[in-house]
């Protein structure tokens, strides 16, 4: 029976540490243009990025803030690019990589498939790719550090 | 003579596939099932900015059928054609200047389903509008439960929390 508990406690403990693991993906991180902000979220058990800010907030054109006026769907035009779900679906797949997911691009309205690779605790790759990986671009995105106290 | 059989030959191929799309199409029944007050909720304090309000919602997709004598394997499509948002208290939605909402489910992709921007002043309720594009509303209504997210922009910080509720309307196209 001993034996029993100690394989229950080594089981939980794996998987502890797993969810911790794949959990530091969480936090506000900017792509290498500077031009937003993403915050990366849980749900369930997916990982999503959403938009939390905008270098330039508002349209130069309209003066309101940004839309994501690229929506393949036109119902879906006047959603606002601040809050918008860029990254969705990730799954951690162990050895510091996120995949399954995708990464929308507001400026052309195209979805791609997208890796994630941490490459230190503050520096992910973002793969965005059409079909195979080796088509593909890489950004580099930097943690967002909190200053002060 | 060669002219009258090739219309006969015409007419005989456009009736011959008329009767075989026609049996495959079949006539198609649509009837709408609700989900009343699906509670979604984003705990306070909340900052200014995009804030998730989140709740789940639970189909039954199989037992609504069932209770109208219908079986999940004749429906063909399902879509979102409302989605009311309100709150006890109508100084939450007038806490919020935009909504987006969406679908998720670990079996599933996220799906947009509905925007609305901006949100109307003086009001208690709101109706989003919802997307054109649904490919997977009907997989998220076979799963026993799927969460409702709600982003909603707040323009300033809030000490309570967020909470709504949501009636979805969805329109369930069956074979007859």
């Amino acid at each position: 029976m001993k034996w029993f508990n100690t394989f229950l406690f080594v089981i939980f403990c794996t998987a502890l540490f797993a969810q911790a693991d794949a959990e530091r993906l969480l936090g506000v991180w900017e792509p290498s243009n500077g031009k937003a902000r993403v915050k990366i979220e849980k749900v369930g058990s997916k990982f999503y990025g959403k938009i939390v800010w905008l270098r330039e907030p508002n349209d130069p054109q309209t003066g309101q803030p940004k839309v994501d006026k690229n929506n393949p769907d036109q119902a879906l035009r006047t959603t606002p690019l601040k809050g918008f779900r860029m990254l969705k679906d990730f799954v951690y797949s162990g050895k510091n990589e996120w995949t399954e997911g995708t990464i929308y691009d507001p400026e052309n309205g195209s979805t791609y498939s997208c890796v994630i690779k941490m490459k230190d605790d503050n520096t992910l790759d973002i793969r965005g790719y059409i079909g195979v990986k080796t088509l593909g671009r890489t950004d580099e995105w930097k943690r967002l550090q909190m200053t002060g106290k | 003579m060669k002219k009258t059989l090739y219309f006969q030959v015409q007419f005989g191929l456009f009736f011959a596939l008329l009767f075989i799309f026609g049996g495959c199409v079949g006539e198609t029944e649509v009837m709408k099932m609700t989900l009343k007050g699906v509670t979604l909720e984003a705990e306070g304090p909340l900052f200014s900015g995009s804030n998730t309000a989140q709740g789940i919602a639970t189909p039954d997709l199989e037992g609504w059928l069932q209770s109208k004598n219908k079986t999940v394997q004749g429906v063909m499509d399902a879509r979102l054609v409302s989605a009311v948002i309100y709150a006890q208290d109508s100084s939450s939605i007038q806490a919020i200047s935009s909504m987006a909402m969406s679908f998720a489910s670990d079996m599933l992709e996220m799906q947009s389903v509905g925007v609305l921007n901006p949100v109307p002043e003086g009001v208690s309720s709101v109706v989003v509008s919802v997307a054109d594009k649904q490919k997977n509303t009907l997989a998220f209504l076979k799963q026993p439960v799927f969460t409702v997210l709600l982003d909603c922009d707040m323009p300033e910080d809030a000490e309570d929390n967020l909470l709504l509720s949501a009636d979805l309307e969805f329109e369930i196209t069956l074979k007859q």
